[in-house]
């Protein structure tokens, strides 16, 4: 009786759950057809904001990246004061709503902006350009690279650490080619949430850097764009990024080093030999 | 030469050593798990730090908190093979061998003569692209140890090498220990629960109990003289401490029939003449002259008899042909006997034993 009711719970949350999650993505897919598709794609606004996309997250990516290891190092190996809130800091973009991010930065780096005062006197002028663009990105990608990073780091056993530096590793030479190869699955993982994150951000981009065709126009607003004029051309962008979502989390499930995302129980057995 | 004087608290636990070692020496610790060993490797290493004390290795002093000095790890020259290898999983045999050279900044032709070199010597050159993963736990112990001792290390550390190991190849890879750790020059400090390693391969023996070094002494002191009840339990002999009460004439050898009042009752043995006058003696019986029986044995003098509880039995080795029997009472006797004797005898746990041993197996040391 209980198992009956039990089962009965469930399929009505996997029902609910498939409509919500599920239903949009087959509506979008079955409203236009490859050929459409394919007309759709060569327009200017779609070809524009292709490549404006893959640049400026491909760049937000990279500087993901290069400021995210050290932190994520950091994080992972060492013990200070007010580290919890170091944390908290790093997470809060994940919870933060886009468009908050955006007015932020648009105080921070805007021309009467605390940093963007002294950069307009030396006539940088951020907002509304193309780097603004790769900033916001950057500001909503990082949380998942450091979150990814510091738990495959902390996932390195210390005994590797520890054998290193008695084998005149200093702890730079540790972090090279010890922990970072070892954590390199995490690593890879974290980036590519990373990308994926950069490429559909929507609501810092539109806030601080505006939707300039060419400039700050990356394929999320475009979409948005053409939703006021033309429907079906929206439609063929949204499916071309679902299409490129599908790809990335795919790519991270089923490439050799993919286990780290989804599986860690993978990685537990590969420690036992 | 190495020597070590170092104290340092841990929570509740409290380490405080103090020893000194020879070039060329192999030290075995032995230690309940939890006793300290551990951390004296770490210590030593410069993976922790101690909380007063001096380190110093061939006149270098590698820890001295009066003068601050406190050298890292990496520029110790310590060799550390730790309890399960920890071969690093990314890189091949030759990487693992060659890490520390890299690291030091050796140029490639010479990291690779010595990586060779150092694989041969153990036996493992022909694994030298294989990775940690697929090795067997004795040929991860090898390259370990290859790892380690490919950079001339002053100091060798191994945490209990073989416990990773199934008993068969522990027993095959001793003898083999034995020949690399003589041929190094470098000071070994081996630890280790296991009684046979460490008659095996120490030089000298250390026993540490709860943070401090109880015994340290060579292989016949701890068989003699072991001078606490784990070492003795550790050695697998029984230890009973004593006052002579009586003497009874001259033997031929120079020994005389002594009676000792012991916590067990009073002992016979032949003790050594001795002119000094003391009377407070050890003694140590080997658990394979116990004699196990039913009824009181017949009195006499010479003969010791004591009765007792039987607590445990179990197979030694482990599935062996022979018993380890102890008997309760402070201190407990273990006594080691054929298995048909415990089958005759219809022994079982928590029955009443009489335990008998001659005079003239009772080791006594004044």
């Amino acid at each position: 009786m209980r198992s009956f009711a039990l089962r009965f719970v469930v399929a009505i949350a996997i029902a609910v759950l498939l409509v919500i999650l599920a239903l949009p993505l087959v509506a979008l897919l079955v409203r236009v057809s490859p050929g459409a598709l394919w007309h759709y794609v060569r327009q200017p606004i779609v070809v524009e904001a292709l490549k404006l996309s893959l640049l400026t997250s491909v760049i937000a990516t990279i500087a993901v990246v290069v400021l995210g290891v050290p932190v994520a190092y950091l994080l992972a190996t060492h013990h200070f004061r007010g580290k919890r809130l170091v944390e908290v800091l790093v997470e809060l973009p994940i919870v933060l709503p886009p468009t908050v991010a955006g007015v932020g930065l648009l105080l921070a780096f805007g021309r009467a902006g605390i940093a963007g005062r002294i950069l307009s006197a030396a006539g940088i002028s951020i907002p509304f350009t193309t780097l603004a663009v790769v900033i916001a990105q950057l500001f909503v990608a990082t949380p998942y690279f450091i979150a990814a990073v510091v738990a495959g780091l902390r996932e390195v056993e210390p005994r590797y650490r520890d054998v290193a530096m008695t084998l005149r590793a200093t702890p730079l030479h540790v972090f090279r080619r010890v922990l970072l190869p070892i954590a390199l699955p995490s690593v890879l993982a974290g980036a590519a949430m990373s990308w994926a994150r950069a490429l559909g951000e929507f609501g810092a981009t539109i806030t601080f850097a505006g939707n300039l065709m060419g400039r700050t126009q990356t394929m999320p607003l475009a979409v948005y764009s053409a939703l006021q004029t033309d429907l079906d051309s929206a439609v063929a962008l949204a499916v071309l990024l679902i299409l490129f979502s599908f790809a990335i989390l795919a790519g991270l499930r089923f490439a050799p080093w993919g286990a780290a995302i989804g599986g860690k129980e993978r990685n537990a057995r590969g420690r036992r030999r | 030469m190495l020597a070590v004087a170092v104290a340092k608290r841990l929570g509740e636990f409290g380490l405080d050593m103090s020893f000194d070692l020879d070039d060329g020496t192999t030290l075995v610790v032995v230690g309940e798990s939890g006793s300290g060993k551990s951390t004296l490797l770490r210590l030593l290493a410069g993976l922790q730090e101690p909380d007063s004390g001096t380190i110093t290795l061939d006149g270098k002093p590698y820890f001295d908190r009066a003068a601050a000095a406190h050298v890292p790890p990496w520029e110790r020259s310590i060799g550390f093979v730790p309890q399960d290898y920890a071969l690093f999983p990314h890189l091949t045999v030759a990487e693992n061998v060659a890490f520390g050279l890299r690291a030091a900044g050796t140029g490639d032709r010479e990291t690779r003569r010595r990586v060779m070199r150092s694989l041969e010597q153990l036996g493992v050159a022909e694994l030298t692209t294989a990775y940690p993963r697929t090795l067997s736990g004795g040929q991860q112990q090898r390259v370990a140890l290859a790892r380690a001792l490919v950079l001339e290390p002053h100091l060798l550390l191994l945490d209990e090498p073989m416990s990773a190991l199934d008993l068969n190849t522990r027993r095959s890879i001793r003898t083999e220990l034995r020949r690399i750790l003589d041929s190094s020059p470098c000071i070994t400090i081996y630890v280790t629960h296991a009684p046979a390693e460490a008659l095996m391969l120490g030089d000298r023996i250390a026993a540490i109990e709860d943070g401090r070094v109880t015994q340290i002494g060579s292989r016949d002191d701890f068989l003699r003289r072991p001078q606490s009840q784990y070492v003795a339990a550790f050695l697998g002999v029984n230890l009973l401490h004593g006052r002579i009460v009586e003497r009874r004439g001259a033997s031929s050898e120079g020994k005389s029939l002594v009676r000792v009042a012991t916590l067990r009752g009073e002992i016979w043995c032949s003790a050594p003449q001795d002119d000094s006058g003391g009377t407070d003696v050890t003694l140590t019986i080997a658990p394979d002259v116990v004699c196990l029986s039913r009824e009181r044995p017949v009195d006499g003098v010479g003969v010791n008899a004591m009765q007792g509880r039987v607590i445990e039995m179990a197979p030694e080795p482990p599935r062996g042909q022979r018993m380890l029997v102890t008997i309760d009472g402070e201190p407990v006797i273990v006594a080691e006997v054929e298995r048909e004797v415990v089958a005759a005898l219809g022994l079982r746990t928590g029955e009443m034993i009489w335990a008998s041993f001659d005079a003239n197996q009772v080791q006594c040391e004044v």
